[in-house]
This record gives structure tokens, sequence and C-alpha cells, in this order.
């Protein structure tokens, strides 16, 4: 009885041993939090159509600009409003539709070191028929329109992260990213195309 | 029984355990229930509460009952007045009249904040009056228990008894059917919901 206890203990042991080690093991390739909880990455190509959750995004031309000319906000005034940065402002067009229910559809870009820079609303850039960031989707009705970046003077290895919502990119939801293609070769060439002040009254 | 296999001994006493403790298992199934259900059901009840998911079906013609009130639905127009307003070209404006009448004791300044939304066959969902319709607006008032009147300049809230007519807009793609279309009237959630997490859901016939 003795002997059987013990072989007994040492049977246990392995199984326990057995158990830690599987456990350590799943543990070390188990999903991050990043994973398991963050956006769901919808990966799109310029000018064509990529479809998250519940909208869909066709994204266009990038342009460069130094500043924006934009309507005064003053009722009356002709003057228009010069809105300049210290970097640059880059544009893109889009067409955004919400295909299941009404809201609002946000983008943001993310730089080659993954700084993010979201889309400028209508606080700095008011023009409600233009700035898609603004606008009230409604299903089934796409909307055309641009998404507005305020970004450093040397952007490189820009993608468009386009997402539901007015907020931030929702955990567990699609997160559609369009990479803009935008080498040093091509930044420079959006830069030297660059207009001084690009005019965006309409 | 166990003769053959690996440890006849140690299986047997594995039953034996499964049985000996016969009540303790059984104890815990049945505490297991509510200690997972009322959570879950607490978690179900803020959600319908909170996206209004129970539908109350309205026949075609019939009134139904939501939030001290009872609503009819009397009818859907479609209208193209979208060009002239200004409006996108590829959709039009969808008008749904309805009548309520406030029961005893409820407060207009309650019914007066209903939404409307409409679904179609598919599920897609339209909110009623967005702000890019206000240059639509008709006769009807579109606020749900109140109008404006404009010998006084003042909104004046519709009285217990009386019935009221209002309409909802939505604007939709011009290329949607009308047919297999459900309006419906919902309130935000509020701690002094009458029937929370319940919408009315009308059968247009």
């Amino acid at each position: 009885m003795n002997r059987i206890g013990r072989r007994r203990r040492w049977v246990d042991t392995g199984w326990i041993m057995l158990a830690v080690f599987v456990i350590a093991t799943l543990g070390r390739s188990e999903p991050s939090f990043e994973e398991k909880l963050g956006s769901i990455a919808v990966h799109g190509v310029v000018g064509d159509r990529a479809v998250g959750r519940n909208f869909a995004v066709t994204p266009g031309d990038v342009t460069a600009a130094h500043a924006y000319l934009v309507p005064s906000p003053r009722i009356g005034d002709a003057e228009p409003v010069q809105l300049r940065t210290s970097g640059i402002w880059l544009s893109v067009v889009v067409e955004t539709e919400a295909l299941v229910e009404p809201g609002y559809i946000s983008a943001q870009l993310r730089d080659g070191d993954g700084r993010i820079f979201p889309a400028a609303d209508g606080s700095q850039v008011k023009l409600p028929d233009i700035n898609s960031n603004d606008r009230l989707h409604s299903a089934g009705l796409p909307e055309r329109g641009m998404y507005f970046f305020e970004v450093p003077p040397e952007p490189g290895g820009l993608r468009l992260q386009v997402f539901w919502g007015a907020l931030t990119p929702s955990m567990m939801d699609s997160l559609v990213d369009i990479d803009l293609g935008i080498d040093a070769a091509r930044a420079q060439a959006l830069l030297d195309k660059a207009e001084p002040a690009l005019d965006l009254r309409p | 029984v166990n003769a053959g296999s690996g440890g006849p001994k140690g299986a047997s006493e594995g039953s034996g355990w499964w049985r000996r403790n016969r009540g303790w298992l059984l104890g815990s199934a049945i505490l297991a229930i509510p200690a997972f259900g009322w959570p879950l059901y607490g978690a179900w009840q803020q959600y319908n509460a909170r996206f209004s998911t129970q539908p109350i079906d309205v026949p075609a013609g019939q009134w139904g009952q939501l939030e001290g009130a009872r609503w009819r639905l009397l009818g859907i127009e479609r209208t193209d007045v979208t060009r002239q307003a200004g409006l996108r070209e590829d959709a039009v404006v969808l008008l749904v009249r309805y009548e309520v009448v406030l029961d005893e004791g409820t407060s207009p300044e309650r019914i007066d904040i209903c939404r409307g939304r409409l679904v179609d066959a598919q599920g897609r969902k339209w909110d009623a009056n967005i702000p890019a319709l206000s240059v639509t607006r008709g006769e009807l008032p579109r606020n749900c228990a109140s109008r404006w009147n404009p010998d006084t300049f003042k909104t004046e809230p519709v009285r217990t008894g009386e019935p009221f007519v209002f309409e909802h807009a939505y604007l939709i793609p011009s290329a949607l059917p009308s047919a297999g279309l459900r309006p419906g009237i919902w309130f935000p959630p509020s701690a002094d919901a009458k029937q929370p997490g319940m919408f009315l859901r009308f059968d247009p016939a």
C-alpha cells in the first residue's frame, strides 16, 4: 500500500509538471491584447473600394498644399481665411458610404514611425460640403468628399486609416488601412506640386 | 468490470469520487445557473434599453401603445422634392405620417422626444429628420407632441387626449423599393421609461 501510494504521488507530480509546461507554452503563444481586442485591419488599395463591417471607402488622389483658403466664418465677409501650417496640408479624395445604419466615417494618417494624424474636423477646415470627416452618412447614399490632414513637412510611409464613428478607431471593429504609396520620390513630387495657398472655396 | 485496463483500482476510485461528491456537484450546478444567468440577464436588459431592440408590431391601421400614448400610422408618401430643395438627386424624401393620443397623466415633454427609424427588408436603418432635411419642412410638425405656433412665436405642447398628427421625413436612396420598408417609433434611453427597450414597428400594408 505504501509503495503504491508513493508511486501514485510520482505519477501525480508528473501530470502536474506536464500541465504547468502546457500552460506556459500556450501562454507564450497567446494572442496579445491588441490582437484580441484591437481594431481589425482591412487592407485596401488606392482607387479600389474597400469594405469594412458597416462602411465602404474608395480612396483617390492625394494633394499637398502649404495653406488652404476657406470661406470666412463671419457672415457677409467675402475675404477668405488662410489656414497656415508649419508642416504641410495633405488632402485625400474619398468616396465614403455607410452600408447599414446612419453615422460618421472618420480617418487618420499613420506615418512610418507610427505617429497618428487625425483628419481635420469642422473646427479646423469648415467646409461642410467637402470635408467628409463631419458628414452624417445615410445608409446606401455614397458621399464624395475629402479628408484633410496637417502633417510634418517631410511625410513618409503614410497609410490612410478609415474607421466608423466620430472619435478614434473602435476596439474589435474594422479599420480600413490603405498604403498611400508615398515614398521619398513621391513625397518630393507632392511637395514640388504643392500650391502656396490652395483655394477650397465652393 | 475494469479488469484488463491499466489501473483497475484507480478507475473505480475515480467513479467513486463522482458518486461520493454527487451532492456537492449537484449543488454547484444549481448555484451556477443564477451565478452566470443573472449578470447575463442584466446585460441583456441593459442592451435592450440602450438600443431599443424589442419590437411591438402594430398591424396596418391599428393603434399601438408605447410610453403612455397610443400611436397609429396614417400613411407613407414618397416625394421627389430633393431637386427643388437642393438635396442630392439620387435620393428621395419619404414622409411618414402618424397620429398620437396621449393617455391621462402622460407628459407631452416625454412624448415629444420620440425618434423615428426606418428599416428596410435587409435590415438597413435610416434616422428620421436628419439635419439636411430641415429644408424640406412641410405643414405638419415633425415633433411628436408639440407644434410651432406662428402667431405666438412659441412651441405649444399637445393636450392630453387630443389627437395629434405629425410626420417623420427620411432621406433614402431612390433605388430603394417602398415594399418592405417598416417605419418605427422609439425613445432614447431614459430612467423614467415605462417600457424600456421597446419600440413600435408599424406594418404599412
